[in-house]
């Protein structure tokens, strides 16, 4: 795409360059022109190119950003407290420590997910494994947007910060993974809703427009979970995926339904290389 | 236009006469009266896909061909699509 485009730039400007050269002009001023107008369109083509890399955290306004970067205002902080408090230390015997240790020896864990579950024959994500691993302790926790849920995925998602989504087909079940990869890139481009509108058509096409207080963005997971303004609550990606089929007037998936897992995935594999910037908020 | 259980138009457009936050998703409706006739206008609102088949213009007064629509029912009745159609005809 990168060598089409440019190739495109270069048979424009040089089009440009004979047409300007019938009406009589010098070369020189066929050269200056001829550079003046690659650089302007290849810059514009990068700048295109660099809106498709940001994260949601760029599209926040001046007063969240301000709001996230100061700690005795972010509301995210709380929730990381509520995830520290959860996941204990030595002495706890029922805490998340006893088993893993520290969480930065988990901090490898949101990046990868969601993963293939072979024991499930589907697709988890970390809130899924979060709620599965608490089943194993004396405090099982239920539901997805259990605010202890979201506090310990909170806590992985801050100890992953920086570091890029790595999901990946596990060895022995490549063709299942990729199977719902391609159904979540289907998902994604599919018109759906009394809006009649994919996600490809903000996601990609759209970013960067206004509407009314939103600017579209590119659609990466990498700030999730979030706490966002009109919930005044920290939510997964499952909701707020939810959330988008809502706003199109479609059908919403049920909570952990595979078709989001599948979306997900899709998402989290179109980020790849993007680092995790989460827990963050949203208006 | 302006109810975001309804049209909601002014969530991708810029309306005239309307100031504040405003939306660039779709084109700024001003002088949209002008361009268009009244039977055009009542196609953009109703199904632009009778005029542009791969438009992002959400189809208000028909949901054929739609997939997982929830509610089933149509976003604008035939009454609603003539009040739309009579302001932007007033936007010249």
């Amino acid at each position: 795409m990168v060598m089409n485009f440019v190739s495109r730039t270069k048979a424009i400007a040089f089009k440009h360059c004979l047409m300007l050269s019938a009406c009589g002009l010098s070369a020189c001023g066929l050269f200056t022109f001829w550079a003046f107008w690659a650089f302007w369109a290849q810059n514009a083509w990068a700048t295109t190119s660099s809106e498709h890399q940001l994260s949601g955290n760029h599209f926040l306004s001046p007063s969240l950003k301000s709001m996230q970067s100061d700690a005795s205002l972010n509301p995210v902080s709380l929730w990381l407290d509520q995830g520290r408090n959860l996941w204990g230390s030595a002495p706890d015997k029922q805490s998340c420590y006893q088993c893993h240790g520290d969480v930065q020896t988990l901090k490898f864990a949101a990046p990868q997910h969601p993963k293939w579950s072979a024991r499930l024959n589907q697709l988890v994500n970390l809130e899924d494994q979060i709620v599965t691993c608490s089943e194993r302790t004396s405090r099982p926790l239920r539901g997805l947007e259990n605010p202890d849920v979201l506090a310990l995925s909170a806590l992985l998602h801050k100890s992953s910060q920086g570091l890029p989504f790595k999901v990946s087909a596990p060895p022995n079940h490549a063709q299942q993974w990729q199977t719902e990869l391609n159904a979540g890139a289907q998902l994604f481009t599919t018109r759906k809703g009394a809006m009649n509108l994919a996600c490809t058509h903000c996601h990609d096409l759209n970013i960067g427009k206004q509407m009314r207080a939103d600017i579209v963005s590119p659609g990466h997971p990498t700030g999730f979970p979030i706490f966002k303004m009109s919930w005044q609550s920290m939510g997964s990606i499952d909701r707020r995926l939810r959330a988008c089929f809502s706003g199109v007037q479609a059908e919403v998936p049920a909570p952990g339904s595979i078709e989001l897992r599948r979306l997900e995935l899709f998402l989290k594999s179109r980020s790849q290389g993007l680092p995790i910037d989460g827990p963050s908020l949203r208006r | 236009m302006t109810n975001p259980q309804k049209g909601n138009c002014i969530a991708c457009h810029d309306l005239p006469g309307i100031s504040g936050l405003t939306s660039n998703f779709g084109p700024n409706l001003k002088g949209v009266g002008a361009k268009w006739s009244r039977d055009d206008l009542v196609r953009w609102v109703s199904d632009a896909r009778t005029i542009k088949p791969d438009t992002l213009m959400p189809p208000y007064g028909n949901h054929q061909g739609l997939v997982k629509v929830n509610p089933t029912r149509k976003v604008l009745t035939a009454e609603e699509i003539k009040h739309v159609v009579d302001l932007l005809q007033t936007w010249r």
